[in-house]
């Protein structure tokens, strides 16, 4: 790469960035895009895509032990081989990332691997392995995304110490494991270690897990994550941990007193901090929000030639809306009347059971008016019974006058996978009777949806409709 | 009893239609049978009337507004039901925004009054999306689509709502009264803005997809016209006595009917889509009509099986109905090739635009007196007359216009030869 100068710079290829970037080399852009680690950022790397692998591997592992519900016998040790896993998981992101890398150059996009900071409004600094490299560019888009936060007493450079990146590579299942901080991160790794062996403690300061979702919700993977051994302590500080002969002791302040767990590893999942510092944010004068990088409805900050997406920018912190972004971010740049316009940025929580929602909540709702709602569990659905997965529910919230769906929230097996057409509804403005009058096959996980909107409005099949 | 009258179905394949004037107001009487409307659709303007009696309650659409089919056109309170005061219109049953365009109004038509103020306007995300790009204020626009939502046709009816504001006031100093002699100078910067719908509006987007998808070049070349002109003079008599005007165009639509048996392609449609040219066996040729509405093509169907009188016979009653604005949707589309020219004007030759899908049209220009050097290296006087042919060049390339066009200098110099071909 001979070119110094670019139509777009972008910093950072998670799935902010890279998806700007083959955007803008569709819109004919000349463009450049930066990474400071791998193709595909955290997302890919050590985020999303590894954990659902390591999540997938666990279940079946579970599955297998659960074998004889439906007839089947398994003889002999049922094992995991970590070594083999992690492999495995390695080369799910392998095959990812390399397709990130493919995909820009496809599209004409420049890449260079490099730590970025900017130097002006239209001008980027690069420290790469062959030294400072200097570039131009009428744009510069932010897509640095967010880090595990860090919380005094646990600093990630010790060793029992693990933030998520850590806990994914594990070389072996601990035996003990405290997990610090009962948010989504914190639930899917200590639920997936608790499956494949370890004994599992959940330290949560406030007085519930996942704070903030569907309390129905909450309540199910509460008992399940029980069953499944995970001791959870609530409205309990982390203070701090100490070397013991056998590992360590994570000591917790709960609502009883003090308390020593003795352990192996300590997981910090606490919440990510947006990557906005050491980008010379200062040296142009970028306004921030809090530790986020201020930005308007076009995900342009204050100086009109620099635009920021994703974690880096604001919430939510998630990987489909920073694509949303870079997305409209490489429109805006390419010349294109456009302007952040989602009604919904749906959540998937891949813990056991996944929880999914899109739009508002049930108590967000109701802190707005007037509402109904309809509720179907699981076991009224057939696939769900054939699945042999009975625990969830599907919750269908709309607007008590017009019916307009507000939010769906469907907690269970493959919740995940059935939130989009909640997403579709909601954007499209569609009412209760739009998804109960569309013919959903036979027997799916997806009638459930339909059966919800339809107990919304006093007409499903398969549940007592209340009054 | 009010009844709904809803857009009747005006041709084969025709989902809307453009109401190019009202005939009738809010508040008037109608006949069975009496003029409704003219209606503008893609090829033909047609007039609707009205198949009851009653009065004219409501009006669903600007003049200039498009309305599909069966969607409500007119609401008429029928005759005999619920007499309604002859001087007295309800004003209540009609909303301000429905009031019929005809009467042009100095002020700017009300916009439809805004949805419940606070509630975001229901709209899918594509819509919201044309919307943002387009500056129009969703909140501001009723919608039409299911539990009221916004949808593209609401967008483009709130479009042409918007109607130009007339200029304002001038704040001229006034002129001197004593009689003034000269004609009054227009106050500068005046101007007049005309809305361009209807049969205008077709031929645009008609002229922009030709434009933007065909790219497609003229080639010129000389005929000498001298015995055609001859021929024709004396076959004139004939056809007259026949009730017929014989003109020069149904010689050449024969003579391009004859090219195309050794250039196939050119009697064609090209599908973009599909990447496909569609070898049309009908020689439908349509010829380019000057009306006072705009251009229009009326449409002389299988030249290739027709006499020159019977084309001609065909070609002059078509040109009087399509002129009169009578011509049928059908008359007016469906060629295969087109033939134009404006040389009963002047010009020395005009490089035609593609009627697509078409990929070929033949310009043909003023046939006149001009001083050619014949063989024998003598200055002689011939009726000589330019060519002008267009071709899509994704399909036709030049050298293959070049011999298409030789072919019908060939026959045209040489017109005795459609005495062979006579069926």
């Amino acid at each position: 790469m001979s070119e110094t100068h670019f139509q777009a710079i972008v910093i950072g290829a998670g799935p902010g960035g890279y998806p700007c970037g083959i955007r803008l080399g569709q819109l004919k852009v000349k463009t450049l895009v930066i990474e400071k680690d791998n193709w595909g950022g955290v997302c890919l790397n050590v985020g999303c895509i590894p954990s659902k692998a390591l999540i997938t591997a666990a279940k079946k592992f579970e599955d297998i032990q659960h074998a004889g519900d439906f007839g089947i016998t398994v003889t002999g040790d049922v094992s995991i081989d970590m070594g083999k896993l992690q492999a495995w998981k390695s080369e799910v992101v392998r095959k990812l990332t390399g397709g990130v890398a493919t995909l820009l150059k496809a599209n004409n996009v420049e890449r260079l691997i490099g730590t970025a900071t900017i130097v002006g409004p239209n001008e980027v600094s690069v420290q790469t392995a062959e030294g400072e490299k200097r570039f131009t560019a009428e744009h510069i888009v932010i897509a640095t995304g967010s880090r595990p936060i860090e919380i005094p007493g646990f600093a990630f450079a010790d060793g029992p110490v693990l933030d998520s990146t850590k806990a994914l590579a594990l070389a072996e299942i601990p035996k003990r494991l405290v997990v610090i901080g009962g948010g989504y991160i914190g639930l899917e790794l200590g639920g997936m270690l608790a499956k494949i062996g370890s004994k599992v403690t959940v330290v949560e300061a406030l007085p519930s897990l996942l704070t903030g979702f569907d309390e129905d919700a909450v309540k199910l993977i509460a008992r399940k994550l029980k069953k499944a051994g995970v001791e959870v302590l609530l409205s309990t500080k982390a203070l701090g941990w100490e070397k013991t002969d056998d590992g360590i002791v994570v000591k917790v302040g709960t609502p009883k007193g003090e308390q020593a767990i003795p352990a192996d590893y300590v997981l910090v999942t606490v919440g990510r901090f947006p990557n906005s510092e050491n980008l010379g944010l200062e040296a142009v004068g970028i306004q921030k929000d809090g530790r986020f990088i201020k930005v308007d409805e076009q995900r342009r900050t204050n100086v009109p030639s620099i635009f920021a997406i994703g974690d880096v920018a604001c919430q939510p912190m998630l990987a489909h809306k920073a694509t949303y972004e870079g997305e409209l971010v490489a429109e805006v740049i390419a010349g294109h009347k456009r302007v952040y316009d989602a009604r919904t940025v749906p959540a998937v929580v891949f813990t056991d059971p996944e929880v999914a929602i899109a739009g508002l909540d049930e108590a967000q709702a109701r802190a707005k008016g007037e509402i109904k709602v309809g509720k179907v569990p699981y076991g009224a659905i057939g696939r769900a019974i054939t699945h042999g997965e009975t625990d969830g529910f599907y919750k269908v919230i709309v607007d008590a006058k017009t019916t307009e769906i507000l939010g769906v929230t469907i907690c269970g097996a493959h919740a995940s996978d059935l939130i989009s057409e909640a997403a579709l509804a909601i954007e499209m403005h569609a009412e209760a009777l739009d998804v109960g009058l569309t013919i959903h096959p036979h027997p799916t996980m997806g009638e459930g949806v339909m059966e919800a909107a339809k107990a919304a409005i006093g007409e499903a099949i398969h549940i007592v409709n209340k009054p | 009893m009010a009844w709904v009258f809803p857009m009747p179905e005006v041709g084969e394949g025709v989902v809307e239609a453009e109401v190019a004037h009202w005939k009738v107001g809010v508040g008037d009487l109608i006949k069975a049978d009496q003029p409704l409307c003219e209606i503008t659709t893609d090829k033909a303007s047609v007039e609707i009337s009205s198949p009851r009696s009653g009065r004219v309650t409501k009006l669903f659409a600007h003049a200039g507004e498009i309305v599909k089919v069966h969607a409500p056109l007119a609401e008429i309170e029928l005759e005999g039901d619920a007499p309604a005061p002859v001087t007295h219109v309800p004003p209540a049953s009609v909303p301000a925004s429905m009031t019929p365009a005809p009467v042009p109004t100095p002020s700017a038509a009300p916009l439809p009054p805004p949805v419940l103020p606070g509630t975001p306007a229901k709209a899918a995300p594509a819509v919201r999306r044309r919307a943002h790009e387009l500056d129009v204020n969703l909140d501001a626009v009723p919608g039409t689509g299911p539990g009221g939502r916004v949808t593209h046709a609401d967008l483009d009816h709130a479009l042409a709502t918007v109607r130009t504001p007339a200029p304002a006031p001038t704040a001229a100093a006034p002129l001197p009264k004593a009689p003034v002699a000269l004609p009054q100078v227009r106050p500068s910067g005046s101007e007049e803005r005309i809305k361009i719908v209807g049969v205008r509006r077709k031929i645009a987007e008609r002229m922009v997809a030709a434009k933007q998808s065909a790219p497609h070049f003229t080639y010129v070349e000389e005929i000498d016209c001298t015995r055609l002109v001859d021929m024709r003079d004396r076959l004139k008599g004939r056809a007259a006595q026949r009730g017929v005007k014989l003109s020069f165009l149904p010689f050449f639509a024969k003579a391009c009917s004859l090219a195309f048996r050794d250039f196939p392609n050119v009697n064609a449609w090209m599908d973009n889509e599909a990447s496909e040219l569609i070898v049309k066996a009908d020689h439908h040729i349509g010829f380019a009509c000057d009306t006072p509405t705009g251009l229009m093509v009326p449409v002389v169907r299988n030249v290739e099986q027709k006499s020159i009188l019977r084309i001609a016979a065909e070609m002059n009653d078509l040109f009087d109905r399509t002129r009169a604005g009578k011509a049928t949707r059908d008359e007016l589309g469906g060629s295969t090739f087109t033939i134009t020219g404006v040389g009963n004007i002047g010009g020395v030759l005009a490089t035609p635009i593609l009627n697509v899908p078409e990929v070929g049209i033949l310009g043909i220009n003023q046939i006149k007196k001009r001083p050619v050097v014949d063989e024998n290296d003598q200055i002689v006087v011939r009726q000589m007359t330019y060519l002008s042919p267009s071709f899509d060049h994704r399909i036709i390339d030049g050298a293959v216009g070049a011999r298409f066009t030789a072919k019908l200098k060939e026959i045209l110099e040489n017109p005795e030869c459609l005495v062979l071909e006579l069926a």
